[in-house]
């Protein structure tokens, strides 16, 4: 896989957390 | 951004002048990702009201950490690009991206706190977020660039001269948007392209400063202040003589900012011709110049 690829990976996963975070959903979650 | 749809064969097209569709155009693309994460944040905002006092606090705390962190890296990404364009250029004064990763992962741990129970999660949320951001974006450029045996002192001197232009410059494209006439738009953009065109071969010799000083100052400041007269004229009557002045003005400027631009050229070449010839002669003082008559066979 090219390194544009995994950086596009790794900026979704990023999103993912950010958001997850955002919505509270990694509230207590531990 | 939107754009009315015109091309080559709309009857309002404008003749394409060539070798404009090749000069490099800012990039513009980092900005939508960073937005995107800028747009994802919101929901911890209200997320945050429904909390008691001290939740939200640290609720409101990671918005702002993610926020900074999103737009630093945003400002990063942009001195990057601007890094990437230059032949020379010194690397940021401050890490910017590497700074917004820290921040986003203090506001990700921050954002995933509820007490101080589970700490070591926390801290782990934190980190993987930092990790994903360095990756998703990169480091920031940490070396300077083409500035060996570059004299530091001419090199900010033009660096000033060329942001007091580029200030004019978008001064001129803030104007001629206010126009609000496609035609008007690209050609002041091509226009733009020119001049920045001249920036980079001064940004390349810094020596050309002085003898390209009157196109940087006077010349694009009395550009601008034809433009904003010229906008203030077309948005009220669409005056097209007026129009057609203004072109002609930009075509004019536009021809002396070229010449000049293949002056500066020309006596960059002078110097390497003088290079070339004081090399030469010592090769063949030295017994070492094998063909004398070949131009160029050194």
């Amino acid at each position: 896989m090219s390194a544009k690829g995994l950086q596009t990976i790794a900026f979704l996963a990023l999103a993912f957390l950010v958001f997850m975070a955002s919505i509270g959903a990694l509230d207590g979650r531990f | 951004m939107a754009q009315r749809f015109g091309g080559n064969y709309s009857p309002t097209a404008t003749k394409r002048r060539v070798g404009g569709s090749n000069r490099p155009r800012p990039v513009r693309r980092y900005k939508s990702r960073t937005r995107f994460l800028f747009l994802l944040t919101l929901p911890l905002v209200f997320l945050a009201l429904t909390k008691p006092a001290v939740d939200m606090a640290v609720d409101m705390a990671a918005v702002a950490m993610l926020l900074l962190g999103f737009w630093l890296t945003q400002e990063g990404l942009k001195a990057e690009a601007a890094w990437a364009e230059r032949t020379i250029a010194r690397r940021p004064a401050l890490p910017r991206k590497l700074l917004g990763s820290l921040l986003v992962g203090c506001g990700i741990s921050l954002a995933a706190m509820e007490g101080l129970s589970g700490l070591p999660a926390v801290v782990l949320y934190g980190v993987v977020a930092g990790g994903l951001h360095l990756f998703a974006f990169g480091f920031d450029p940490m070396k300077d660039k083409g500035m060996d045996g570059v004299d530091t002192f001419q090199t900010d001197r033009v660096a000033r001269a060329l942001e007091k232009a580029e200030a004019y410059l978008s001064e001129i494209e803030g104007a001629a948007k206010r126009a609000n006439d496609r035609g008007v738009t690209n050609r002041v953009n091509d226009f733009i392209a020119t001049a920045r065109t001249m920036f980079r071969t001064i940004e390349d010799d810094p020596r050309d400063l002085s003898a390209a000083r009157k196109f940087l100052g006077i010349y694009l400041q009395a550009a601008r202040d034809a433009t904003v007269k010229f906008a203030d004229i077309y948005v009220s009557n669409q005056d097209q003589t007026a129009k057609a002045d203004y072109f002609a003005l930009l075509d004019d400027l536009e021809a002396s900012f070229e010449v000049k631009r293949e002056k500066l050229l020309e006596t960059d070449r002078n110097d390497l011709d003088i290079e070339i010839e004081v090399l030469r002669d010592r090769l063949k003082r030295d017994g070492l110049l094998v063909n004398e008559q070949g131009d160029g066979n050194l």
